[in-house]
């Protein structure tokens, strides 16, 4: 049995640091993969907008994580979503440009397992193997149960969301 | 062990402002739900799925956009910005004539202040994209 403390300290996990402002409160929590770190790292600065957006992918990751650390106020579906099949409890955090794929182990604490653009996801159809990822990468790790939080409900994985 | 998506301190100053200024148009409209897609595009002569776009984060919004949607919202967009810099001397500076402009705590954010509310009401109900 593990806690996430204990992935982070074993290297199996890397904690995301938010740079919040001076003075602002980390309410929210988000740990990566070395596999999803490294990506983001080294893959995505030379990644474009597929939507010719102002906004380059990373600056939209960088965005969303500094929103979702804050506490502030995300919309359900347009920024994180529930994936099927549901009972695994796998959700997908959401850019215009990417899809970060990996689970809730507590309530406003999410576990990123794999990121890819939006276009590559769709383009081949990959939600199912990410999702079979993220359960296998969950098992693997053997966490304290309840080791994620189950169902498709905003509510039970967000603090502060709205509705479309 | 920690890692930072950007390094970059103006990139991410722009990314988040750029995103806090969408999300205050979502969630205005959020609140008013008697207010459509349709109604707004209808309101700014352009395809509701334009309107869509611009809300979801698909297409970017220019400043002047930006205010037309708050219109259409039935909003009044307002502009206040933190100067660092100026609140230091200000700090070291005897006090000087009241400026044109405050600078107030907080990072740059845009304000709505909701056209439909009578001053004299004494609300102050306000969305702002700033938290």
């Amino acid at each position: 049995m593990a806690t996430i403390l204990d992935l982070v300290e074993a290297g199996e996990l890397i904690r995301v640091d938010p740079v919040l402002d001076s003075g602002v409160q980390e309410e929210r929590l988000i740990y990566a993969t070395p596999v999803v770190a490294a990506w983001v790292q080294t893959e995505l600065p030379a990644i474009a907008s597929q939507w010719d957006l102002e906004l380059s992918p990373a600056e939209q990751l960088d965005a969303l994580v500094a929103t979702y650390a804050e506490g502030d106020v995300l919309s359900f579906e347009l920024h994180f979503k529930p994936l099927h099949p549901h009972n695994d409890g796998v959700w997908e955090l959401k850019t215009p440009d990417l899809r970060v794929f990996g689970f809730f182990s507590s309530r406003d604490c999410f576990v990123a397992v794999r990121i890819d653009t939006a276009q590559r996801v769709k383009e081949h159809g990959l939600y199912r193997g990410y999702v079979g990822e993220v359960v296998r990468a969950r098992q693997g790790w053997d966490l304290d149960p309840p080791p994620f939080v189950p169902g498709v409900d905003p509510r039970d994985v967000v603090s502060n969301y709205q509705l479309p | 062990m920690s890692f930072q998506i950007i390094s970059s301190p103006n990139k991410r100053v722009a990314a988040r402002f750029v995103l806090k200024a969408r999300r205050s148009l979502q969630a205005l409209l959020a609140a008013t739900p008697e207010i459509t897609q349709a109604e707004i595009a209808r309101k700014l002569g352009v395809n509701r799925s334009v309107i869509n776009r611009q809300l979801n984060g698909l297409q970017d919004i220019s400043m002047a956009r930006y205010a037309e949607l708050a219109w259409a919202l039935g909003a009044v967009p307002d502009i206040s910005l933190k100067c660092e810099r100026i609140d230091k001397v200000r700090n070291i500076l005897p006090p000087a004539a009241p400026a044109p402009i405050s600078f107030s705590p907080g990072h740059a954010r845009l304000v709505f202040k909701n056209s439909n509310i009578e001053p004299e009401a004494g609300n102050n109900t306000s969305v702002s994209a700033a938290s």
